[in-house]
């Protein structure tokens, strides 16, 4: 650059000219000022075409100055940092900051020579549903077409390593929430601050002001900017005040519930970076404020999107915020008196204004008299209808509504004026229905469903000095109606208002020429006023299909300037008025949110919460290998070294049948019951009989659910008269506690029994094997643990290595095999005591696989693995288990036709006529594999495995009709169907010797 | 045969380092192991329930929701917190030396309520400094602004996605949270971390 | 996420609680005395009305009492919370 910031302005705006910031654009140097934006940076070193559109790939440059910008979308980097891309932003939200790097997300091999440009002089064959219609055939080509449309549309590029920035969540309540720190939301916040309220302001902008920060305004006889100082000031002192800027409300849910973006970081240069990038405030407010501003709306124009075409209160904000001109000489072209006053300040700040077009016949009011003093020609009854310029706007023809008196002016810049659209998106958000207002030719909120109200631009309150009177009304009364006391009338300061902004609509200029040019409604997605009136012929009625067809409104600016004119659009051309047509629905977020955000500190192994038994640090210190189940993480197998899993899983399985087994059952769900009516209550929860179980003895249990599908399993022992303590599988602890809760707290209230998880105080520690009697022997003095006193499905309290401890002798491998609890605290101890004896009794650790094989070949089934909410206890073989002298829940259901149907499918053992053959889980059986298709599928493997100690593959299997077949077929994913042999599910010890001996 | 060691949920600390501990300039947390902790049920409308706790804590369970009393049990400092209707936690001291649990069970008929141990089943840390608000934010939605909460006050709610009770001890403000202990490793991480983003800030 | 005003805890967020579906479903006392379609009928048959509804809520993250609320489906306005007696 041979001149540094040649349209920089001489003075003015909210920059700090002391501090240089250099960044690059497209790879070349530039410099602008702290304070400046991406955009107003670029803007000020000339910098005008900044995009290629998506579908034609015109160039474009800034229309807007904040959140609504359809055009100006980089990707943001910073010299000398990994990561930290953002893929998508609009440059007139980003901060400058030293070190940026951006690119134009689309242009291809540069913005001034776009190969695809010539995509626009394919006339009229890219209109609306072109996509939809051309690329349909043949289907299979739609891969190789998606990859070229794709590659010439503009998208950021997404970073490729991991985000290595931090993100946080953070919960808040507030009696009032503002959202919006312009006049309506200060004045607002100050008003329910000095009731006594709890007040957050959530404004997106770095300081106070709103629409101030872009305009020169007057309150109460002094620059207006004045004001909004006393108002920050006054609201610091306020010690319940909390303001939130850089913060974007983005989301109003149910019950006041609003969720907010604070943008922590990247104001900063990265060196100064510190603490998270980004933070998501989940609000709870008792009552809203939305004070959410206004957005202007451009006019519909043949060729009204060159770069240099912006809205005028953009060119303003680009003028007084940034001190930049966006252009020497301007053409004002607007529909309402918002756009003189921008003019003015164009004037004012030695920009040329060359004419003010306004359609209306006797426009500006008020302001038509300075512009006469500033010497602006003007146009009245006058429009744009056609713009000129390559690669940017070089020329404007203007001419009456009629066509007539048409003529050409030279101007780089089009401040472009439709009026202003009220920002409804959280009102509708929240459950409010936007309505049409014909005079102030806008949607306006309809009436509030939450607590919320609206205050100023976005409730369609244009007048500064009734935005702050209705700002401060509206915190007043949130205050009280959050209960705080009337603070009365406020006064406000007044404005040097003049005019009116109520627009004379003008939805689109027509040029009158017979193949008229492209006149854009949705700059982001190339969508025209001639789509969406091509969508109205093809039939498209609803709002909804017409966006969907033209893809009005789907860019990531979500339509903040097209939507309006769209809608308006679609109802001049169906004849309607856009009261009827309505809007389409504004879903959160308003303004995109990242996926840092989003997660918060929930990635990597904070994801999700992860349960460890009290042994977790010695597995990981054996090198095991775990398994989630649920939230729990559970040692699968312990390979040795250069072990494959099949090999350590069959070494397990050996250990345990013939030494000792030593297993982990920590994560089992316990329950401890007791009340006077503990018997009674497991009498109707579980299947089977209860009252008769003796103090001292274990039992097995089965819960169905009352449709009469089990439910959950496991063993309950009773530890005194009126205590038990129950065992639930480990994922299903917590829904079997609230199951009981469930019946105790609305069925049977009567019944005196309470429930208390004791999951996480015990730690449980299986012994399985032929020896770990004499194991547990060595450990434990006090307890007599011969077969004959201590006998299977028995427990008994006492001492283990100096541990108070519980003794079940029950079994889930089918071996004689010991369960020790001791308190958690205590649990890693006992652990070692055992450990140490390793040599002594050859004791092998196992994990989960190993014991879902040992259980397999005994046949006992797993709730979730062989039934999956449609099993009953008789599909499973388990009738002996079903009392049959009380009722219990789910029993009236096993009586229903369908529950008693011959053809169920029921639980098979299966051996593969090939005993090497593992069959996968999930296949599916068939009768006769080479017959007519379909075939019809008679069953399905629940599970299967190599028995290291059958020397074969088991499986178990739902079957209909069960074991009436002999034989079937299971298929396989290499197509082939492998001949089975249907037998009993207890492959080992039918007797159960073992587990009794 | 040693004397059996206790190992917090944290894993094995060092000897040195005997309770775990996060320090930063704006919050601190510390691990408070092998408290004695019990749940009791029972009603206190029931007279024989009530007066059973009285005579061992010196008062009955309190009624009112989310409240928490603190009481003696002989020289040892116990709260009871209200855990649900008819449901309370009682935190003794140092679990093991505390006779409170059977001082308890030997006071309350069986027919009349009960007592759980679950000393074990649990661990507490205390969460103070001049952030220890935002910290208590940064994982659940209870208010806890003075307004809204205080001494005395507690809440079972979810932190982070696990089941935890907040217990505001006193104004400074310094909460206790009790957790689970099979999630406590996993939440002392995730504290960490939040804390560490509250350090730099 | 729903505002849920616990009859013991007070208003907690959504995210503390179950949904327990329509209240009111009394469990017969003689399911052997019903028909196959009645016992059905509890079972199975549900009210899905637009507008208000009874329905149970269970503060499972909190005192693990079950409650009863009357909620619009529409507007998930929630107009009356009432305990189980």
């Amino acid at each position: 650059m041979s001149i540094s910031q040649p349209f920089r302005l001489v003075g003015g705006g909210r920059i700090d000219r002391r501090r240089r910031v250099d960044f690059r654009f497209n790879g070349l140097r530039f410099e602008g000022y702290r304070g400046d934006t991406l955009a107003s940076a670029l803007l000020a070193n000339g910098v005008r075409t900044v995009g290629r559109s998506i579908k034609y790939h015109r160039p474009r440059g800034f229309v807007g100055s904040g959140a609504e910008e359809p055009n100006g979308i980089f990707t943001v980097r910073h010299t000398g940092v990994e990561g930290s891309t953002i893929p998508h932003a609009p440059g007139t939200v980003v901060e400058l900051v030293e070190g940026l790097e951006a690119h134009a997300v689309n242009g291809w091999p540069s913005l001034r020579f776009d190969f695809a440009g010539g995509l626009q002089w394919l006339g009229g064959m890219l209109s609306a549903g072109f996509y939809y219609k051309t690329f349909m055939w043949p289907r299979a080509a739609w891969h190789w077409y998606e990859w070229a449309i794709r590659r010439m549309a503009g998208n950021g590029r997404a970073p490729d390593g991991p985000d290595p920035d931090r993100y946080d969540k953070r919960n808040a309540f507030c009696d009032v929430l503002v959202v919006g720190g312009g006049p309506a939301g200060l004045a607002a916040s100050l008003a329910a601050a000095r009731a006594g309220a709890r007040v957050i302001l959530a404004d997106d902008q770095p300081e106070l002001g709103g629409s101030l920060l872009g305009a020169r305004r007057q309150l109460g006889g002094k620059p207006a900017f004045a004001w909004v100082a006393n108002c920050a000031a006054a609201l610091a002192d306020e010690p319940e005040v909390t303001v939130l800027s850089r913060t974007t409300a983005f989301g109003f849910y149910d019950h006041g519930f609003v969720a907010a973006l604070e943008r922590c970081t990247d104001h900063l240069p990265p060196p100064r970076r510190r603490g998270p990038r980004e933070r998501v405030w989940r609000i709870r407010a008792r009552r809203v404020v939305l004070a959410a501003g206004a957005t202007e709306r451009p006019l519909v124009f043949e060729n009204n999107d060159r770069p240099g075409i912006m809205l005028a209160g953009a060119a303003a904000a680009y003028v007084n915020r940034y001190g930049v001109a966006p252009g020497r000489r301007a053409v004002v072209f607007t529909n309402n008196d918002s756009a003189w006053r921008a003019a003015l300040d164009l004037v004012e700040a030695k920009i040329e204004v060359a004419a003010i077009v306004d359609v209306r016949p006797e426009p500006g009011g008020a302001l038509a008299a300075r512009a006469e003093a500033a010497g602006i020609p003007v146009l009245a009854g006058h429009a744009v209808v056609d713009t000129q310029g390559r690669n940017a706007l070089r020329r404007v023809r203007a001419a009456r509504l009629d066509g007539s008196g048409a003529r050409n002016l030279d101007c780089d810049l089009l401040a472009v004026s439709g009026g202003w659209n009220p920002n409804l998106h959280l009102h509708a958000q929240s459950g409010g229905r936007p309505r049409f207002d014909e005079t102030r030719g806008c949607f306006l909120p309809g009436p509030p469903v939450q607590a919320e109200t609206g205050a100023g631009a976005c409730r369609g309150t244009f007048r500064l000095d009734a935005c702050v009177r209705e700002g401060a009304q509206a915190g007043r009364e949130a205050a009280l109606a959050a209960g705080f006391r009337d603070v009365g009338v406020i006064s406000a300061p007044s404005t040097d208002e003049e005019g009116t902004t109520d627009p004379d609509p003008a939805w689109a200029v027509h040029s009158r020429r017979p193949r008229p040019r492209r006149a854009f409604v949705d700059f982001q997605n190339d969508a025209t006023a001639a789509d969406l009136a091509l969508a109205v012929r093809e039939g498209f009625e609803s709002i909804e299909h017409i966006k969907r067809y033209t893809l009005l409104g789907f860019g990531t600016d979500q339509g903040k300037t097209g939507n309006v004119n769209g809608m308006a659009l679609a109802a001049g051309a169906l004849g309607r008025s856009p009261a009827q047509v309505g809007t389409t629905t504004f879903r959160p977020p308003y303004t995109p949110v990242t996926f840092g955000a989003a997660a918060g500190l929930a990635t990597g192994e904070l994801h999700d919460p992860l349960r460890v038994t009290p042994m977790h640090e010695w597995h990981e210190a054996q090198g095991a290998v775990f398994e989630p189940v649920g939230q729990w993480l559970r040692p699968w197998y312990f390979p040795k070294p250069g072990e494959e899993m099949r090999a350590a899983v069959a070494r397990e399985c050996l250990a345990a049948r013939e030494g000792v087994g030593l297993f982990d059952a920590s994560t089992l769900g316990k329950i401890d019951l007791q009340g006077p009516d503990a018997a009674v209550f497991l009498d109707r929860i579980y299947t089977n009989d209860w009252s008769s179980l003796a103090i001292g003895r274990c039992r097995y249990g089965l819960m169905l659910g009352e449709d009469g599908m089990v439910m959950d399993d496991g063993v309950t022992a009773r530890l005194g008269e009126h205590h038990y303590l129950m065992t639930t599988t480990t994922g299903g602890a917590a829904h079997v506690l609230g199951w009981l809760e469930r019946w105790r707290q609305t069925e049977w209230p009567e019944l005196r029994v309470r429930f208390t998880s004791v999951t996480d105080q015990w730690a449980t520690i299986g012994v399985a094997g032929p020896r770990s009697r004499d194991l547990v022997a060595s450990l434990c003095e006090e307890i007599d643990l011969g077969p004959e006193s201590f006998r299977f499905m028995e427990f008994r309290e006492g001492v283990f290595a100096g541990v108070p401890c519980r003794i079940f002798r029950i079994s889930f491998t089918g071996e004689l095999s010991f369960e020790i609890n001791v308190p958690a605290d205590y649990g890693r101890y006992a652990w070692d005591r055992i450990v140490e004896r390793t040599e002594e009794f050859s004791i092998t650790p196992y994990g989960t696989e190993t014991m879902h094989v040992l259980r397999a070949e005994k046949g006992f089934i797993v709730v979730g693995q062989e039934t999956d909410g449609s099993v009953t206890p008789v599909d499973l073989g388990m009738e002996w288990i079903l009392s049959k002298k009380k009722d219990f829940i789910g029993r009236r259901s096993l009586a229903r036709s369908d529950c008693r149907r011959p053809d169920r499918r029921r639980l098979v053992g299966l051996a593969a006529a090939d005993p090497n053959e593992v069959l996968p889980e999930g296949a599916q059986l068939v009768d006769e594999p080479f017959t007519f298709l379909p075939v019809p599928m008679v069953g399905y493997v629940t599970s299967s495995y190599w028995s290291p100690n059958l020397g074969r593959s088991i499986a178990l299997a739902l079957v209909a009709g069960g074991r009436d077949r002999s034989r079937v077929f299971a298929a396989l994913e290499d197509g082939r169907f492998v001949p089975v042999d249907v037998v009993s599910p207890v492959f080992l010890d039918p007797r159960g010797e073992r587990q009794r001996g | 045969m040693a004397e059996p060691r206790r190992e917090s949920p944290l894993g094995r600390a060092p000897a040195a380092a005997p309770n775990r501990l996060i320090e930063r300039p704006s919050v601190r947390v510390e691990e408070l192991p092998f408290r004695a902790i019990l749940v009791l049920h029972g009603r206190t409308g029931r007279p024989r329930f009530a007066q059973g706790v009285a005579q061992v804590l010196g008062r009955p369970p309190p009624d009112a929701p989310n409240t928490f009393v603190e009481t003696r049990f002989g020289e040892e400092g116990v709260v009871i917190a209200w855990a649900g209707p008819e449901e309370w936690f009682v935190i003794g001291q140092e679990e093991g030396t505390s006779g409170l649990r059977v001082a308890l069970r030997q006071a309350i008929p069986e027919t009349d309520g009960a007592v759980v141990d679950v000393s074990s089943g649990f661990t507490l840390f205390t969460l103070e400094g001049r952030r220890a608000r935002d910290l208590v934010a940064a994982g659940c939605s209870i208010d806890v602004h003075p307004r809204a909460f205080g001494p005395g006050r507690c809440a079972q709610t979810l932190y982070a996605r696990t089941g935890v009770s907040v217990l505001q001890r006193d104004e400074t403000p310094r909460f206790e949270m009790m957790v689970r202990r099979s999630y406590a490793a996993w939440l002392w991480r995730w504290m960490e971390s939040s804390a560490e983003l509250m350090a730099v800030e | 996420m729903l505002l849920i005003e616990c009859p013991w805890c007070g208003p907690r967020d959504e995210s503390e609680f179950s949904y327990g579906g329509e209240a009111h479903i009394v469990r017969p006392p003689e399911p052997d005395r019903l028909t196959d379609e009645e016992w059905a009928d509890y079972l199975f048959m549900r009210k899905n009305p637009r507008g208000r509804h009874l329905e149970q809520w269970c503060h499972a993250h909190g005192c693990r009492q079950w409650f009863n609320a009357e909620r619009d489906t529409v507007t998930s306005e929630i107009v009356r919370i009432y305990r189980v007696e």
